[in-house]
């Protein structure tokens, strides 16, 4: 007989092991799901619903808790019904980008400082958004996510989570905490409206790659004058680009302009500069079918095909324009505020001045203002609390610090006004920058949300017009269907 | 005698068979951890993806129950889906039979008795062993048009670089190229390696007395003596070619012009980008259905190419 195997459990016994064993697997597997299943009176009572709008709502998912009308009142919102009492201990969780730890490690220390009653856990999150939403969406679908988190509008998903009631509903805790959405530029705050509904308040905005970032060392030797952040023409933005480009033979040494058109938003912004948009107004049909987006991306079209000064879509650089531009092979670039800190790369190699993509037609700059936003978890058990450190994350001073760590102005004028940003990356920057700001356009999400996709959608089919193989006449019509493909999907 | 040996028998085959259970039951018990995880993590969410490709779901709002329709919308009206399996079959068909082909052919060369046999085997498993993200930057570094040395050595004999990966024409040859310098000399040249030096060699000597050439013996003994390993690494690499994600995904994002748009390419949108999980997973499960098949037509047609020692 082989001894190896002689079981010495009887098997009543094993089978009693056994179960256990799965049993307590089972209960720690569905651990995290008990605080929604079973919220406690007060934490039911504290939760805002997210009430959508009739309209909304006929098109709604089945929500996981329906509001009612009575649940919806802001008096069963009220932060002091649940609010713990003063010096109560509270524990709070806090999820972003990893990308962003000091920055919120430093603001949640300044916060426990002001606070000692509030404990703040850092759960910050790997990767860039492609790694962060899918965990901050799983965590939803757990109902495990954190009381407090970041979350984007464009490429985030603030308005699918506010949509899926995942969101904190704001206006009770504004309402109640007499806070003034009034510190905050009207884009942001229009930005952040899902249904005429708040359910974040903005912790930073910029108004789209509509920077015009160039190497003073160059103009001059080439005898260009430098681009006006009021006058310029894009036709005269054109002109310099020509000149300042030099070729050998077939090869291009330097390139005039790397205009950015993916993804879709730098293009928008210029698409609305020339007066026209992406999208009809009730944000259901594709609207790339106007004189005035052919006109548009006929000025990107012409800059790579005939004048040549841009490169196509082959000709690009793999690392973006930057690079290139910090290496001083490409004399001017267009992007977002964040390459102020380009300085830092360039050194004593060449000056860099900064100026605006000029204005259209019409003497308009088109803009859109994409804003992120600090929000919390709509079903979380301390939602008072929860606000208060939201509304902390998004005041003046984390705003600053928010420019001063990531170069990433806080949508409030009062940030543009403190001395610290403008000591730091220098004061032309951060005028430039805050008069592009003051007057950002709101950003159009499309009716169901799937904004992503749709610029998956438009990126693709207009690469062939970046590469030279097709021409604006041609595309619209495909770009239009594929558009509409995208936009006629139903709410997300 | 006859009647006690049955009843010896019959006890022992039931003494045997109590044993047996309790073996067998001690046995589950013991790999029962394992078996739980692969019933939580794996089973659970493959039958959780088959019942969700029925559903509408975006993960952060309920399921919704919705049919076939996910299927037919693939089918039928996703821009996409035929273009994304075009893509991945197109890759497949570059990438697999040039890959098995320069992995033998690498094998051949290092199975020869030459010095530094070792040394060279290591060179080429290098790449293998390199990960996917670092040979990604690496070869967009070389693919660059700008400062790429594979274009400065194109100019400098005076022709024009095709743009690589921002060409809708040439991006999926590129990464052709990518995946097959980090493939071709890793387990797949290792496993016709090891099948090489296991041809015995008096069947060369014998071929050889036979009058056979170096082509003779390598078309008439070599390759079906390595059939097993050729339709081995075949079956893999075929799945595996239908399967490339990440090299897409790093370096193009499918584009441009969707020329890259491979198949889990179209799975990830759809599932992290979109947040349509239903769709993905019955996209998921189209590609089930689709690698099976294609599995068991090679099963089939290796019935005709492949020999076994000691078959018929």
């Amino acid at each position: 007989m082989d001894s190896r195997v002689q079981p010495s459990l009887s098997r009543r016994r094993a089978l009693l092991l056994g179960g256990g064993l799965a049993l307590t697997a089972l209960v720690a597997a569905c651990q995290s799901s008990t605080p929604a299943a079973a919220p406690t009176a007060a934490s039911a009572s504290s939760a805002p619903a997210a009430a959508p709008t009739a309209a909304s709502a006929k098109s709604a998912p089945a929500p996981t808790t329906a509001p009612t009308a009575a649940s919806s009142s802001s008096t069963s919102a009220t932060p002091a019904a649940t609010a713990a009492s003063a010096g109560q201990a509270v524990s709070l969780s806090l999820s972003y980008r990893s990308g962003n730890a000091p920055y919120f490690k430093e603001r949640s220390t300044a916060f426990n400082k002001a606070n000692p009653q509030f404990t703040i856990e850092q759960k910050p999150i790997a990767g860039s958004n492609d790694a962060y939403y899918p965990k901050l969406s799983a965590e939803f679908a757990a109902n495990s996510a954190s009381d407090v988190f970041w979350v984007s509008t464009g490429f985030g998903m603030y308005d699918n989570y506010a949509f899926a009631q995942q969101l904190i509903a704001a206006d009770p805790f504004i309402q109640s905490d007499k806070v003034d959405v009034g510190q905050w530029f009207k884009a942001a705050i229009e930005t952040l409206k899902l249904d005429g509904k708040l359910y974040a308040l903005p912790w930073g905005m910029h108004p789209d790659d509509i920077g015009l970032y160039y190497n003073i060392d160059m103009l001059q030797k080439a005898g260009v004058e430098a681009p006006s952040v009021d006058s310029e023409t894009f036709d005269s933005l054109a002109q310099k680009a020509v000149k300042l480009t030099k070729r050998t033979g077939s090869h291009t040494d330097i390139w005039g302009i790397i205009s950015k058109t993916t993804p879709f938003e730098g293009l928008i912004s210029q698409v609305r500069s020339f007066g026209g948009d992406f999208m009809s107004e009730d944000k259901k049909q594709a609207a790339a079918n106007t004189p005035e987006f052919k006109d548009a991306i006929t000025w990107f079209y012409n800059v790579r095909t005939q004048l040549k000064c841009n490169p196509l879509l082959a000709e690009t650089p793999q690392a973006g324009a930057e690079t290139p531009f910090v290496a001083g092979t490409v004399a001017m670039f267009n992007s977002g505020v964040w390459d102020m800190s380009l300085t830092d790369k360039i050194g004593t190699r060449f000056k860099m001045g900064i100026s605006l993509m000029p204005k259209g037609p019409k003497g308009t700059r088109g803009s859109m203002a994409h804003v992120d936003t600090i929000s919390g978890y709509g079903k979380g058990k301390n939602q008072a609390q929860a606000f208060k450190f939201i509304e902390f994350l998004t005041n003046q001073e984390s705003g600053v610090q928010n420019a001063l760590a990531n170069s990433f102005f806080g949508a409030r004028p009062d940030v543009w006004a403190d001395p610290r940003p403008g000591q730091k990356y220098g004061k032309a920057y951060v005028d430039v920058w805050q008069t592009a700001t003051e007057n950002t356009m709101p950003l159009d999400e499309p009716y169901n949300f799937r904004l992503l996709e749709l610029n998956t959608a438009m990126d693709n089919t207009m690469s062939k017009v970046w590469s030279g193989d097709s021409t604006p006449d041609k595309i619209i019509p495909t770009l239009q269907d594929a558009m509409n493909t995208v936009l006629s999907k139903p709410r997300q | 005698m006859s009647a006690v040996g049955t009843t010896l028998r019959t006890a022992t085959r039931r003494s045997g068979t109590a044993r047996d259970r309790r073996r067998a039951f001690a046995g589950y018990l013991w790999i029962s951890p394992w078996l739980l995880g692969f019933v939580v993590f794996y089973l659970g969410p493959t039958v959780a993806s088959l019942y969700l490709s029925f559903t509408s779901y975006n993960v952060v709002s309920a399921p919704q129950w919705i049919g076939v329709n996910n299927y037919i919308y693939a089918f039928t009206k996703d821009p996409q889906f035929w273009n994304s399996l075009l893509k991945s079959f197109t890759y497949a068909i570059e990438a697999v039979p040039a890959g098995v082909i320069i992995s033998l052919g690498l094998a051949l060369l290092l199975t020869a008795r030459f010095w530094g046999t070792a040394l060279y085997r290591t060179i080429f498993f290098l790449p293998g062993l390199t990960p996917i993200v670092a040979a990604v930057l690496i070869w967009q570094w070389i693919f660059d048009p700008q400062v790429g040395p594979l274009d400065y050595v194109i100019n400098a004999a005076g022709g024009t670089g095709p743009g690589w990966l921002g060409s809708t024409k040439w991006a999926l040859f590129a990464l052709v190229i990518i995946i097959l310098w980090s493939s071709v000399g890793a387990n797949r040249m290792v496993i016709f390696i090891a099948s090489l030096e296991g041809v015995p060699q008096e069947l060369y000597d014998a071929a050889k007395v036979d009058g056979a050439g170096h082509f003779a013996r390598f078309w008439h003994v070599t390759v079906p003596l390595i059939s097993p390993s050729t339709y081995f690494n075949l079956v893999l690499a075929t799945i595996a070619s239908l399967q490339v994600f990440e090299v897409a995904f790093l370096t193009t994002n499918g584009g441009p012009d969707y020329a890259t748009w491979f198949y889990m390419l179209q799975l990830y949108q759809s599932a992290f980008v979109n947040f349509d999980m239903g769709y993905a997973s019955a996209l998921a499960w189209i590609f089930v259905v689709l690698v099976v098949s294609l599995t068991y037509l090679q099963i089939r047609w290796s019935e005709s190419w492949v020999h076994y020692e000691g078959g018929d």
